[in-house]
């Protein structure tokens, strides 16, 4: 009786295997999206640095860098443990996911990076799966005000080109801001950064700054 | 004689002159016949290649937005950037259907938003650096400025169907 139970569980979760495997099949999308997509859906953390790996193809540069500044945090270097010591001694509020390979920090004041840097309204963390150290740094900042979005534009690629010289791309905005979208960017074999801004409807002006290890 | 030989020449050159401008103008919509944000873009096949070459690995290379667009990087011209692609190439004067494409892959395109990111819980910022991406790729791959404002208006009118599903 109990055998029989046995073999009828494993039947059971067996098929329901089998269904769920073939409802992820290419030919099967169109059910799968019926149903009201993948419920799981979501890639491990290994997954994404693979899809991260791949990306850093079209977007690496030649030659190593000089340095590879981000923001006063050393990539390949800081751990998840430094960042979350530095969020605390400044009383910022920070949230990890993602098997901590990924560490979401908040409201950022005036100065915590840096002298005289400007508030921040999110700051990303990525970190590698294999020893949790820092790959991947982005900021974000929406409504910027325009003699604020010129000023913190100006500082970030000035002190870019102080330490990289000159940059692969830019686009500066004028003593004004203008309107146009502008940016800057390097890329080296081991580094790329961005910095941008534009104007969002809406939105008002966005400006967001990456900060990438490209050495795998 | 001298006159008719005159005269042929001069219409030759007037002849000329319209087919040059014609030409031109062809050459500046798209050759469609369609002076739109689309047409100057490339259409969808030109939509697409923008997505696929600089949009996805930029987006992917974002800590916070790039999870949602691993598939897409490892299947190139993937089904999401299909239909994204057919929904701009659209909402900027394009041909391509709104949605409800079926893809080679039988992927239909489906019309919700809200649908689409059903479960996904994405915040504002998270579709602010979305656009931003976009407009910051458009600029550095010399897409002009109005063009850009475009796109970054028509991603925008989604910004309802998007977030917080």
């Amino acid at each position: 009786m109990r055998r029989k139970w046995i073999v009828r569980g494993g039947g059971t979760l067996a098929v329901i295997t089998l269904a769920i495997g073939a409802l992820h099949l290419p030919a099967a999308r169109p059910l799968l999206a019926l149903v009201g997509q993948c419920p799981v859906g979501r890639e491990s953390p290994s997954e994404i640095e693979d899809a991260r790996r791949i990306a850093l193809r079209s977007l690496r540069g030649t030659g190593t860098a000089p340095v590879r500044p981000a923001l006063g945090f050393a990539l390949e270097r800081t751990t998840e443990a430094d960042v979350r010591e530095w969020a605390r001694t400044r009383g910022i509020a920070c949230e990890s996911s993602r098997e901590s390979t990924l560490l979401v920090c908040s409201s950022i004041p005036p100065g915590a990076l840096g002298w005289a840097t400007p508030a921040v309204d999110e700051l990303a963390f990525g970190f590698r799966v294999k020893d949790h150290r820092l790959v991947n740094l982005t900021t974000l900042t929406s409504g910027v005000d325009a003699d604020r979005a010129v000023n913190a534009f100006a500082a970030s690629a000035a002190s870019l080109k102080a330490a990289l010289g000159t940059a692969s791309a830019e686009r500066l905005p004028s003593k004004a801001w203008d309107g146009r979208p502008a940016y800057v960017r390097y890329r080296f074999a081991d580094y790329v950064a961005a910095v941008s801004a534009m104007e969002l409807p809406g939105r008002g002006i966005v400006m967001r700054e990456q900060y990438l290890s490209a050495a795998e | 004689m001298k006159k008719r030989l005159w005269y042929g020449f001069g219409l030759s050159v007037v002849v000329i002159g319209l087919l040059a401008g014609v030409a031109r103008a062809a050459e500046q919509d798209g050759g469609n016949g369609n002076n739109s944000v689309a047409a100057r873009l490339g259409g969808f096949q030109g939509i697409l290649a923008f997505l696929d070459r600089f949009v996805v690995p930029a987006e992917v290379a974002d800590p916070v937005v790039g999870p949602f667009f691993v598939p897409n990087i490892k299947e190139p011209a993937g089904d999401i950037e299909q239909c994204l692609a057919m929904l701009l190439d659209h909402d900027l004067g394009g041909s391509s259907p709104h949605f409800g494409a079926i893809l080679q892959d039988q992927h239909q395109c489906r019309s919700s938003m809200s649908d689409i990111h059903r479960g996904f819980r994405i915040p504002d910022r998270v579709i602010d650096r979305f656009i931003a991406i976009v407009g910051e790729q458009a600029a550095m791959a010399g897409v002009a400025d109005a063009d850009i404002q475009e796109v970054a208006n028509v991603l925008e009118r989604y910004r309802g169907g998007v977030r917080n599903k």
